[in-house]
């Protein structure tokens, strides 16, 4: 074995500013595959970052959709039955607005018109004062045949509201 | 202090301060070795270069088997046998003439420095030969994966190349 001390002469090995010119050499070349292996990488992330988020997005939404199916379902039958009752009235009182602003204009008499508004108010506060006596998922059966009594004259005023034509659907 | 391994690893991510660790601690052999074989500087920065940027695109391919060091002699020697041939200047020994045969008897070989001024007498693939194993260290099996020869070539291409060193040193001290 020869050592390469003995071997190779001073001249043989590159100086500090060769060595520096070839690197500089060598990264102009190496850089740019570097930004692009960068550039590449970040992109791949991006898209299955994106992926990733619409699954876990649609998977919360069913998830939460059974989860509320399964919640209403499990309620017992009065309770269920209020809720439809509620949702009922909710629809109609969307559309009141309408027979406010439409009374001036109706052929019927304001009296009349008057007398269904106060009908419909004391229901509602009768409504009230049931609900804040008691918690909801906790109605004697007394007060829950009040109420959907309460329910069912509230809807049958809106019924009769929308057949004279008082409410403009 | 990191080995070679550790670094490549990390420039097989992308990292390119890992790959000029690597240069910097390859760049020195490489350059000494590949100026045996040259006629001017500018022709080794060319191959340096040339090999490093190799290296660096195809790096992914690297598979720790061999040493980083031995890859990077494969890709530069690579490199210059393309220049020569480009050039037409065919200073390879023909394999074909060695035969599977290697040369059974082993010199007796001490190196002087007055040697190297011989060293322009071999052919390249001789004086590949005996600067990696006599000086770079490395085996024959290194060598024949290095130039792509076969193990038994090597061992006859050094045998060969120090004989002719010999006799010239024999002639020199009869003188």
């Amino acid at each position: 074995m020869t050592k390469p001390e003995d071997f190779y002469t001073s001249d043989d090995s590159p100086g500090r500013r060769a060595r520096s010119g070839m690197w500089r050499g060598i990264q102009r070349h190496t850089a740019p595959l570097q930004a692009n292996k960068w550039f590449v990488s970040d992109r791949r992330s991006f898209v299955l970052g994106m992926a990733t988020t619409v699954v876990i997005g649609l998977a919360l939404v069913g998830t939460w959709t059974l989860t509320r199916q399964a919640f209403e379902n499990a309620q017992p039958q009065p309770l269920r039955l209020e809720r439809a009752y509620i949702s009922a009235i909710n629809e109609f009182e969307h559309v009141l607005p309408f027979v406010t602003a439409k009374v001036s204009q109706t052929p019927q008499s304001k009296e009349e018109l008057t007398q269904r508004a106060q009908q419909l108010s004391l229901i509602d506060a009768a409504i009230s004062q049931l609900r804040l006596q008691t918690n909801v998922i906790d109605l004697s059966p007394l007060i829950r045949e009040r109420l959907r009594q309460l329910y069912a004259m509230k809807l049958q005023i809106l019924q009769q509201m929308i057949e004279r034509g008082e409410i403009d659907l | 202090m990191q080995d070679d391994n550790h670094w490549v690893t990390r420039a097989k991510s992308g990292n390119q301060r890992a790959f000029k660790v690597l240069y910097d601690e390859n760049v020195t052999p490489l350059y000494r070795f590949l100026k045996q074989f040259s006629r001017g500087d500018e022709e080794v920065h060319e191959w340096v270069q040339r090999a490093f940027i190799k290296a660096f695109e195809h790096i992914d391919s690297f598979d720790h088997r061999s040493k980083f060091s031995s890859w990077l002699f494969r890709l530069a020697i690579n490199e210059m046998k393309m220049d020569r041939r480009r050039e037409h200047i065919v200073r390879f020994e023909s394999l074909e003439a060695l035969g599977d045969v290697a040369d059974s008897e082993e010199p007796s070989f001490e190196w002087h420095h007055t040697m190297k001024s011989w060293m322009g007498e071999l052919d390249d693939t001789k004086r590949m030969v005996f600067i990696l194993y006599e000086v770079e260290g490395y085996s024959h099996a290194e060598i024949a994966s290095v130039i792509g020869i076969a193990e038994s070539s090597s061992r006859t291409l050094l045998t060969r190349a120090k004989r002719i060193l010999q006799d010239h040193w024999n002639k020199e001290m009869k003188q």
